[in-house]
């Protein structure tokens, strides 16, 4: 059969419909992963509303814990969380700064200023979660020291998960720096992990009274 | 309308619709169903375990066992968020909450195929602790089958195993104490009057569990 392709179509074959839009995962555009990691290039207002989202999250935590007793407790509670946060921001991880500056680590103010909104975004994500149950065991369960257990196995669990993120951060960038920088680093980040730890939870154990169960 | 061809592919495709709750996939008749599949499973379940004591404490377990797994699940659906984030898993809430969902009603379902099973032990006068062990290898296996839905949620990456373990140790603890304030389900031998709820108090299931122990121990 012999099949002769016209030269010159008289009407022009309708056009491909455009290609569908490449499929967005929809792990990398969620707030959450907006929140947590970001974009590198951003300045400190971005990092300054990073730490403000996590103290905001947090601050739900400390109101869900200050129901057990209602009231001024809830508010004082709420300013309670929040501020074991702030003071390692603002006074462990300045002094850390001069440590690394000390080891001579190639992080800058803002590396160390970004790594430490991540931890706290981490942390301020757990308890931000975790409020809807804290809230379910302080308001129904009778005894003190499960709240307390409840109350600081769940800020220990958030403190190790921003433990986790900070360390990993810094970790990162001290990689590829001299094994002298190395070698301070693997002294300090634990030393000063610890530090952070003992820190926070004494501003929790004065602001917290309700996990304390001294009234 | 139940779409009992999804329910099937819970039980026996658990990776595909997880993948589907993943992938943000037509998750609202997933949420809808699986909603049903808690509700149903759940009612049917606590009806069979009221049926021990009989009367009253029939409708009040079927009616309390469901909103003990609904309420579980939407007190636990913001952890799960928080910590699938923390561990690598920034998903959208939906995402999380659809997976929650879908793991309750695998939960459930299995429930609904255990209830036959515990209605003919209490039938055939099975004692007490009997119905009750009866009735926690039930709840085991069936927590089992939502872990299983949960793990091929969860994919492959760093973190999967703590995130695993922080789900399942964060859903024992909220789903035994709202369990607890909702009690009870069974009743207790010798018990006359029934109530909806319980006005003993005796702590929370923490205490007992430890005051068990301690009595246990030799």
């Amino acid at each position: 059969m012999n099949v002769h392709p016209h030269p010159m179509p008289a009407i022009a074959p309708p056009e491909a419909p455009p290609p569908a839009p490449p499929r967005v995962e929809s792990a990398s555009h969620t707030w959450t992963e907006e929140l947590l990691r970001g974009e590198a290039s951003v300045g400190w207002a971005a990092e300054g509303r990073r730490l403000a989202l996590a103290i905001g999250l947090s601050l739900l935590f400390g109101a869900a814990i200050g129901l057990r007793h209602g009231g001024a407790a809830i508010f004082t509670h709420a300013l309670g969380v929040p501020a074991g946060i702030l003071a390692v921001c603002l006074l462990a991880v300045p002094a850390f700064s001069i440590v690394l500056a000390l080891a001579n680590a190639p992080i800058d103010a803002f590396a160390l200023g970004r790594a430490t909104t991540r931890a706290a975004a981490h942390a301020g994500l757990v308890l931000g979660g975790l409020a809807p149950a804290a809230a379910l065991f302080v308001v129904t369960v009778e005894d003190t020291i499960t709240v307390t257990i409840m109350g600081f196995g769940a800020l220990l669990l958030a403190g190790a998960i921003a433990a986790r993120s900070f360390s990993r951060e810094i970790g990162e960038r001290v990689a590829g720096a001299s094994p002298r920088t190395r070698a301070l680093a693997a002294i300090c980040v634990p030393a000063f992990l610890v530090f952070a730890t003992v820190l926070s939870l004494r501003v929790f154990w004065i602001t917290l009274p309700i996990l304390t169960g001294v009234q | 309308m139940i779409d009992v061809a999804l329910l099937n592919r819970i039980l026996r495709n658990p990776a595909e619709v997880a993948r589907e709750c993943r992938d943000d996939v037509d998750v609202a008749p997933i949420a809808r169903n699986a909603l049903f599949a808690i509700a149903a499973g759940a009612a049917l379940f606590g009806g069979v375990v009221g049926a021990w004591h009989g009367g009253p404490q029939i409708a009040f377990a079927a009616l309390k066992m469901p909103l003990v797994m609904l309420g579980t699940l939407i007190l636990c659906a913001p952890a799960f968020y928080g910590v699938a984030a923390a561990f690598g898993r920034a998903w959208s809430f939906r995402t999380v909450a659809s997976l929650a969902l879908v793991a309750g009603a695998r939960f459930s379902l299995v429930l609904l195929a255990a209830a036959p099973a515990l209605w003919l032990t209490i039938d055939l006068g099975a004692p007490y602790h009997a119905i009750k062990l009866a009735a926690a290898v039930a709840y085991g296996l069936a927590g089992l089958a939502a872990l299983s839905l949960l793990v091929r949620g969860l994919g492959d990456g760093p973190g999967k195993h703590t995130t695993i373990a922080l789900f399942v140790s964060i859903f024992l603890m909220v789903g035994g104490q709202s369990a607890w304030i909702l009690r009870p389900y069974l009743g207790t031998p010798g018990q006359k009057d029934i109530a909806l709820f319980t006005n003993e108090r005796e702590g929370g299931v923490a205490v007992q569990l430890l005051k068990s122990v301690r009595e246990l121990a030799p």
